[in-house]
Order: C-alpha cells, then structure tokens, then sequence
C-alpha cells in the first residue's frame, strides 16, 4: 500500500518536473520572441538565425576538438 | 506518449498563437527560425552538460551532436532559402518542407537512442522537453508553409 502511494507520488513529481522544464524552455521562447525589438525586419531574424546557428556548430566543434577520435 | 503528445500540442498552439501577430508567412518563418535555433543551442547546452556530469557517455554525446549539428545545417540551408525571396512562393516552401520534414523525424526523442540512455533524469528530461519543443516549432514552420501554400 505504503510502495503504491510512493511510486504514485514519484510519478506525480516526475510529471511536474516535466512539465516545469518544458514550460521553463517555452517561457524562454516567448521572452525571445517578446524581447525581440518590434522593429527588426525580415532580414534581421534571418541574420540573427544565421548567426545562432554558426555559434551552435562552432560549439559542437570545440565539443569535437575536447574528444578527438570520435 | 500521449503525455509528450499533449505538450507539442500545446507548444504548438503557442508557437502559433506568437507568431501569428506578423503580417506575413515570411515574417512567421524568419521568426520561427530565430526560435529554432535559440532552441537548439538549449538542446546542445543540456546535451553537452549531460556529458560533462558524467549522466551521458561521450559516443552517444557524439551522436547527439551530429543530430544538433544536421538541425544546425538544416536551418543555415533554409536562411538561405529565405534570404533569396520577396515572399513565400510555391517553390521556396517546397524546398523548405524538403529541408524540414527529414529533421524533424530525426528529432524524436522517443525513437532516439542517446536519449533514452541520459541516466539523470532531471537532465533526461530536459534534452527530452527540448527536442519536444524542437520539433514543435518546426512543426509551427511546416504549418505555416504548408497552409498558405500554393
């Protein structure tokens, strides 16, 4: 009885932590778009995505250079 | 599943709901983008800090970041795509479509590997939300692309 409330409890914080990191990601998202200074063209998302995403393989490619071999 | 299905549903509805106060689909797609790649340098961040607490092994790290990095590419491909039009015809949505459905069947995290082996599960769950979120606001592009379309 007492293992059932448990793992029922655990399942339930399991959940809730769940839904807190997901919302947390969303809430970014939001301030990002929010954020975003209402005069920005077209052309200033895409260069601001351009620039994110070379940022992120630059990441991934000192991530390579910590572990050779791979 | 359905618990994840719910989420993306949702996610979806806002990701929409935001980008729907722009006045064209280009501007939704360029915004979207934008999003795109703010999420995956959080996905990246999480995966990357997974390795570093010892709660993922450094192949399947690897692996993990080759995805990333093909999202990465997939998302320079379709800037490109949209730095070279006015607005959104026909064939620039054909190609961005081409571009985005691939990725975003490899982004399911419950049929990706690496995941499923994180064994923090705070941590598990946070790479698990983020590509949740990923294939959300790729699902929101598609849309866009797809329901003016023609």
């Amino acid at each position: 009885m007492a293992t059932d409330a448990n793992k029922s409890i655990q399942t339930t914080l399991d959940v809730l932590n769940y839904a807190d990191n997901v919302l947390l990601s969303i809430f970014r998202i939001i301030s990002a778009i929010k954020d975003a200074d209402p005069s920005m063209t077209i052309g200033d998302f895409l260069e601001q995505s351009n620039m994110i995403y070379a940022e992120n393989i630059k990441e991934i490619e000192e991530w390579r250079k910590e572990h050779p071999g791979l | 599943m359905k618990r994840n299905f719910v989420m993306s549903f949702l996610i979806l509805s806002l990701v929409l709901c935001m980008t729907a106060c722009s006045d064209n689909d280009l501007m939704k797609v360029s915004k979207s983008m934008a999003v795109y790649g703010t999420t995956l340098t959080e996905v990246q961040k999480n995966i990357i800090a997974a390795e570093k607490a010892g709660f993922l092994s450094v192949e399947n790290t690897g692996k993990a970041l080759e995805i990333c990095e093909r999202a990465n590419v997939a998302g320079q491909q379709i800037v490109n795509v949209l730095n070279a039009v006015q607005k959104l015809d026909p064939d620039s949505r054909k190609k961005i479509l081409a571009l985005l459905v691939p990725i975003s069947d490899s982004l399911d995290p419950t049929k990706i590997e690496f995941v499923l082996a994180i064994k923090d599960p705070v941590l598990k769950q946070k790479v698990e939300g983020g590509f949740i979120l990923l294939r959300t606001t790729i699902s929101s592009i598609i849309v866009i692309s797809q329901v003016s379309g023609g």
